[in-house]
């Protein structure tokens, strides 16, 4: 199947200190790609590596070859020898697009949450912007819920809503790489399933990253599982994803060596 | 300290702080009321002329403060419009573009400016023009532009370090999900971060204008003159209502005209107000608007 993500030897270092060495990973065009791994194993970094975000939070040092298909094949997204010129990081951060760990809504009303993306980066009109605000809701099932309050602050939205919001504004950007980083961690069991139903949906078209800390969601979602550990990968399952006692067990396992490092 | 006050006698230590700013203002204000109540008609204001003559323009005004009113709210409002400009845009470069050398230089400068009385202020200018009327231009003259020149450059400072101050204040993850949604840098700024900024530089903005409303040194020494009617242009002496109120102050021959001074007084005040009362209104507007907030809700 043909390749949409393409990591080759990538290590990331914060002021000095390693947080990932020496990875390699890729991802087909579509489908769930699963990253678990103990808190503090770099899966966040990873996620921030591959739309540059890294570079916003501090003095990073990134090496190794990122390629994405962001469109028309694989393409480097840091500057090399070989590639002097990449698309310009705003460009590329509208196509791969994030949902953060906590949710991050913008301190402006949930409408404007989404339009406002929408009319500064892609310069929609009023018209088109309303109907994609309402398509988005809907893919993630809050368009029932808060239709009646668009113009209310997105702040006083329940977590769980608000972290909908944030996908749902990635959504309305038309992405063509989805990172998410726990998306249903605040959520109810049955708000969560909606959302695995919909980023199921969603992987048919769009390669999908997902960290999840759960790991009977991690196995019952994923093409591809890849557990991190320290910054590195430990494993990388395509074809038998193992179920959710093996993959809590590899988690379990590192733990003294975890400890003791 | 905690051994020294029990908690109740702290809240009621932090009740008495505003209670006594409260009892403070209210002290001034009945002052000011009490002295210059007497005063307060229209006559004050405009004299024998008939005030609808007077404000349209038609008549000119000799024994009365509107002359003066007219000329402290066109010397406020230009000198805000001489510094909002570029302060804003000082303190936004201060905040998001200068390196750390560059902002401490441009820092200090600002700081050194905000230090400078405003008599040095006043000073300079009419420097500067006898240096004019000695070189390029013989018929220079002090006039309402050279004031708010002076007045801008003295207010310059709180405007700058409002603006780059409240945009420093803007948490980080809110920076780094603006540029996670493709926004660029100056995107970012324009449409995420000022919006945020707008109080903290709104309160600048409000500084400033009290600051330019009742400057007295600046403007005596620049252009304000004790009669000369409604500002006639940019390059015209003008009258200003805080130079009323010191002339008064300084020349006055009977009661009646110290109560006009008070009263001189309390219309600069009721002024301030209303400008602070305005800037405030202007803030409000702007936030509804880009921040989208609406009662109904419907997508519009
Ligand atoms: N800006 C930074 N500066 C220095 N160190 C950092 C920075 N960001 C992350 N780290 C370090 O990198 C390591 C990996 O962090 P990361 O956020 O990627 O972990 P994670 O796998 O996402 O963990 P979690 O599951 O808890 O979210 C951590 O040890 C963290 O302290
Ligand atoms: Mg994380």
């Amino acid at each position: 199947m043909q390749q949409a993500i393409s990591v080759e030897h990538l290590s990331v270092s914060f002021d000095r200190s390693r947080i990932l060495q020496d990875i390699s990973f890729s991802a087909a065009s579509c489908g769930i790609n699963v990253l678990v791994g103990r808190s503090g194993s770099g899966k966040t970094t990873f996620l921030r590596a591959l739309n540059r975000l890294n570079e916003t939070i501090g003095p990073v040092r990134t090496s190794g070859r990122v390629r994405l298909d962001l469109g028309d094949g694989l393409e480097d997204i840091y500057p090399s020898e070989a590639s002097p010129s990449v698309r310009p990081m705003n460009e590329l951060r509208r196509l791969v697009g994030m949902v953060f760990q906590s949710p991050r809504v913008l301190p402006v009303s949930i409408a404007e949450n989404i339009a406002l993306p929408l009319r500064v980066v892609r310069h929609l009109s009023k018209d088109a912007i309303a109907s994609r605000t309402e398509t988005s809701l809907r893919q993630v099932g809050l368009w029932s819920e808060i239709s009646h309050r668009l113009g209310t602050a997105a702040e006083n939205l329940s977590g769980g809503q608000q972290q909908r919001l944030c996908l749902a504004r990635a959504l309305a950007l038309e992405p063509a790489i989805l990172l998410l980083d726990e998306p249903t961690a605040s959520l109810d069991v049955h708000a969560g399933r909606n959302i695995e139903e919909v980023l199921t949906e969603l992987a048919r078209k769009y390669p999908v990253i997902l960290v999840s800390h759960n790991c009977r969601q991690a196995t019952r979602l994923a093409q591809q599982l890849t557990v991190f550990e320290r910054g590195s990968l430990r494993a990388t399952f395509s074809r038998d994803i193992p179920d959710a006692e093996e993959v809590n067990a590899l988690l379990k396992e590192e733990t003294p060596e975890y400890d003791a490092g | 300290m905690h051994a020294m006050f029990p908690p109740t006698l702290r809240v009621w230590l932090l009740r008495l702080a505003p209670l006594l700013l409260l009892l403070i203002v209210l002290g001034l204000l009945f002052f000011l009321v009490q002295k210059g109540h007497s005063a307060l008609s229209l006559n004050l204001l405009f004299g024998d002329t008939p005030p609808l003559m007077a404000v349209l323009g038609q008549a000119a005004v000799w024994n009365g403060l509107w002359p003066a009113c007219a000329g402290t709210l066109y010397l406020v409002l230009l000198t805000l419009l001489l510094a909002l400009f570029p302060g804003l845009c000082c303190g936004i470069y201060l905040a998001e573009y200068a390196n750390r050398r560059s902002a401490l230089g441009i820092g200090l400068a600002m700081d050194i400016l905000a230090g400078t009385p405003s008599i040095v202020m006043g000073l300079f200018g009419f420097t500067l023009i006898v240096f004019l009327r000695r070189t390029f231009c013989p018929s220079a003259n002090t006039s309402l532009l050279l004031s708010a020149a002076c007045l801008a450059l003295l207010v310059l400072p709180n405007i700058v370090s409002n603006t780059r101050e409240a945009l420093a204040a803007i948490p980080r993850e809110l920076r780094i999900t603006a540029l996670a949604l493709g926004l660029g840098k100056n995107a970012m700024i324009r449409h995420i971060l000022l919006p945020q900024a707008v109080h903290g530089i709104a309160a600048g903005v409000v500084l400033a204008l009290a600051r330019a409303a009742e400057d007295t040194a600046v403007i005596m020494l620049t252009g304000a003159v004790a009669n000369s009617g409604l500002p006639a242009g940019l390059l015209d002496r003008f009258e200003a209502l805080p130079f009323s109120i010191y002339y008064t102050a300084a020349e006055y021959q009977n009661a009646d005209e110290l109560a006009s001074g008070f009263g001189a007084a309390l219309i600069l005040l009721a002024l301030s107000a209303l400008l602070v009362f305005l800037a405030h209104l202007l803030e409000r507007r702007f936030l509804q608007r880009s921040r989208g907030y609406h009662a109904t809700g419907h997508l519009c």
